[in-house]
């Protein structure tokens, strides 16, 4: 009898172990909700439930805005629901993956550029054109949906764009006897603000006089593309392909860009290995003089200090640099991409959704005091640009777009590994460039 | 109706009818009773492992995982391509380095608090739990406050080496270096682990015979002579245990990485954990993400068999 019941016990206990790892019974209803109000529209229209997956919801700022849009889109076009699914920024393909997989969908993709690739790849997203109206479709700026380019066509369109610029602490620079009117327009005048600052600010807490990210994340590797681009290299070829490095243009843009990195680090104006989010922190602590980045970065600068508005400015990269350089930015932009294979029905729920987060009444808000940024599209013009980007805004037209290739973000990230080794290992020029061709390709070759 | 024979009980005779000894009978039963936990080890364990061997031999990408498109064999190509990269070397070396500097500190640490813990001092009871919050943290949030401590510049160590160095020294971010990046790592990880490992070297202490080592006091063998020839021979198997673990939890050490340096700065803290990930979680290429997997898998169990062959060795 002992036995048998050992047995059982046994039996029992392995049955309920796989219980709690086993798949759920059934996927998680999304049912939408009904109608909350009797408007003739409603009456005609089945719910829709539109399942928004957006990185976007860790930031509180941003967090609150989307909550408030929600809401009052809901109100406005009451048979749709929009329900938010926070996902961090890193795993959002390994999110839909496994939710995919167990039987949820996504509706609308919030997030970056560089995700298209995989998320194509993957067969998660539609080509914009097959879910938003024509008319409405034809309004993005061409130079902006081109950045959306990978493989066969475009998929995703762009929330707002902006350039890579440079953030700037007036009150830090006119107190060392500089005027932003005179903001340098080429590389040899800047190197002579940033030695201006560096004499006037020596032993003082101002920790950074021209930050420079150079950590190895996908972000960094995305601001040092920005820099070579700049400095006029191209990384990628319009098929997608590795651009030569060996060739002359290119090659100089990238001793160019790696030089001015060393110029940085060597003279300590700026720290190795920091990230982009290290110096919001610190310019908005008051402690850097400038530093690149996108126009979106103030949202953390601001939260550091609310009334960093009144010392922060922006100036677009100069037009000279190095050689060949015009200052070229590549275009970044926060994205809507689209769930494939969707129903009719939600394709309409998310043309009305993404019309409505692009329009002037619903932006300028958030474009002037939330995530600083340039239209993307013709309704939104009319957008009044925040007071702190009117000195980049010189730059929001000298941008290019980049093909896309799988491995962008690698490719990329690879760039800080060739800035850290050049500058901070002691790998001669020759050896950082050939060794970072090397690793491209290994990511390109994949 | 249970009968006995020859001082030895047996059962009912329909149970077990072909099986005729008592020992294979309670064999039998052994292997029924163990049926049930093999089942899950080879569904849970077995499988999931043959599985991502036979894709570390296979193309497979993204879309393979999403659309169930098997993989495409590819003539061992994810281990060329990472060997001929020098990924591979650099992440064993990474590792080894990693596991070997981290479980030699943490033992001999964790030896010497134990022994201080033995060793009737007072509040030896508030220390043990003092000691143990580390380890009950969660190595996420372990990494994230670490991360803070060491944050350049804004960070408590920077803060501290600033004060004690009078502003001499500033702009120090262990993580940030290549040549310290390393260590800043193996700080946390010796942070985190040494309580478990002082609490069960502890036990394995509480375990050995006072009388033995009252004898060998009253023969004249002083502390030293104690701890060598007493105390470590009666703990050689809780050593074993301890270390063992010490070692497989250290070559599957991945949250600190990840929170702390993502490999860097230039894969100066690439482990093979990181590099796995970075294959088949950034670059989305599954089948090199599991050839990383099997080289590590197989170097952690070519590692702990080496260490409990050298053990047993010296026991024989």
């Amino acid at each position: 009898m002992k036995k048998l019941l050992a047995l059982a016990l046994a039996f029992a206990m392995s049955l309920s172990l796989a219980a709690c790892g086993g798949t759920p019974a059934s996927t998680p209803a999304s049912e939408p909700a009904a109608p909350a109000s009797g408007s003739s529209a409603t009456e005609e229209k089945e719910p829709v439930n539109l399942r928004f997956y957006n990185y976007a919801l860790s930031e509180t700022a941003k967090a609150d805005w989307w909550e408030e849009t929600i809401a009052n889109f809901e109100a406005e076009y009451d048979w749709i629901t929009v329900e938010p699914i926070s996902v961090d920024y890193n795993s959002m393909v390994t999110t839909l993956t496994n939710d995919l997989a167990s039987g949820l969908t996504a509706d609308i993709i919030y997030g970056e550029i560089s995700w298209v690739p995989a998320l194509a790849d993957a067969g998660f997203i539609d080509k914009p054109e097959n879910v938003l109206s024509p008319d409405f479709y034809a309004g993005y700026y061409p130079d902006v949906l081109s950045a959306y380019q990978y493989n066969d066509g475009i998929y995703g369109v762009p929330h707002y764009m902006t350039n890579w610029l440079i953030f700037v602490n007036k009150d830090l620079i006119e107190a060392a006897g500089l005027s932003m009117d005179n903001f340098p327009t080429t590389e040899a005048d800047l190197k002579t603000w940033i030695e201006t600052l560096a004499d006037y600010y020596k032993g003082t807490d101002v920790s950074t006089i021209f930050g420079m990210t150079t950590s190895e994340v996908a972000a960094t590797g995305m601001a040092l593309n920005g820099l070579y681009t700049a400095f006029g290299g191209t990384l990628f070829n319009d098929d997608g392909t590795l651009a030569d490095l060996n060739e002359a243009t290119n090659k100089t843009a990238l001793t160019e860009t790696l030089d001015f990195c060393k110029y940085l680090i060597g003279n300590g104006y700026t720290q190795e290995n920091l990230k982009l989010k290290d110096y919001r922190a610190a310019f908005g602590a008051g402690n850097v003089c400038m530093y690149i980045d996108q126009s979106w970065g103030y949202a953390q600068i601001g939260e550091v200090d609310p009334n960093a508005a009144n010392f922060t400015v922006t100036a677009p990269l100069p037009t000279q640099m190095g050689t060949n350089g015009k200052g070229l930015s590549l275009v970044s932009a926060h994205t809507f991409l689209f769930g494939a294979g969707l129903e009719d029905s939600h394709k309409e729920a998310i043309d009305l959704f993404i019309q409505y987060c692009t329009s002037n009444e619903v932006m300028e808000g958030y474009l002037n005091n939330i995530g600083l940024a340039f239209p993307a599209h013709e309704n939104m013009a009319d957008v009044k640009i925040s007071p702190i980007l009117e000195g980049a805004a010189k730059g929001a037209n000298n941008t290019v777009y980049q093909s896309m290739p799988a491995a962008l973000a690698s490719v990329q990230t690879e760039l800080a590994t060739a800035a850290l080794n050049y500058c901070v290992n002691g790998m001669s020029l020759e050896d950082t460039i050939a060794d970072y061709i090397t690793q491209a390709e290994y990511y390109m070759n994949q | 109706m249970q009968t006995v024979k020859n001082g030895v009980a047996t059962g009912p005779k329909k149970s077990f009818s072909l099986l005729k000894t008592r020992r294979q009978k309670d064999a039998a039963f052994s292997l029924l009773l163990l049926t049930p936990a093999i089942i899950c080890c080879v569904i849970f364990i077995l499988f999931p492992i043959i599985d991502s061997v036979k894709m570390s031999f296979t193309t497979y990408k993204i879309a393979n995982l999403t659309q169930n498109i098997p993989g495409e064999w590819n003539n061992f190509a994810n281990y060329t391509r990472l060997w001929s990269s020098g990924k591979l070397q650099d992440s064993i070396q990474v590792t080894l380095l990693f596991v070997f500097v981290t479980v030699a500190l943490s033992f001999v640490i964790g030896m010497a608090l134990a022994l201080m813990l033995n060793s009737n001092i007072r509040g030896a009871r508030f220390l043990r739990s003092v000691m143990m919050i580390p380890w009950v943290i969660p190595t996420v949030i372990s990494g994230l406050l670490w991360a803070w401590i060491y944050a350049n510049p804004y960070g408590l160590l920077q803060y501290v080496i600033s004060v004690v160095t009078d502003g001499r020294v500033t702009g120090f971010g262990i993580l940030n270096n290549q040549e310290t990046a390393i260590w800043g790592v193996i700080i946390v990880a010796l942070w985190k682990q040494i309580p478990l490992i002082t609490l069960l070297l502890l036990a394995g202490m509480q375990n050995v015979p006072e009388d033995i080592l009252e004898a060998a006091k009253l023969d004249g063998a002083n502390y030293l002579q104690c701890l060598f020839k007493i105390i470590f021979p009666f703990m050689r198997s809780v050593i074993a245990v301890t270390v063992s673990l010490s070692i497989i939890d250290n070559f599957k050490q991945y949250p600190l990485f990840a929170t702390l340096t993502n490999g860097g700065p230039a894969s100066a803290t690439t482990t093979l954990a990181v590099l796995s990930y970075d294959e088949a979680f950034v670059n989305y290429n599954y089948g090199s993400g599991a050839a990383v997997t099997t080289v590590w898998l197989l170097l952690m169990v070519v590692v702990v068999f080496v260490f409990n062959a050298i053990f047993r060795k010296k026991d024989d």
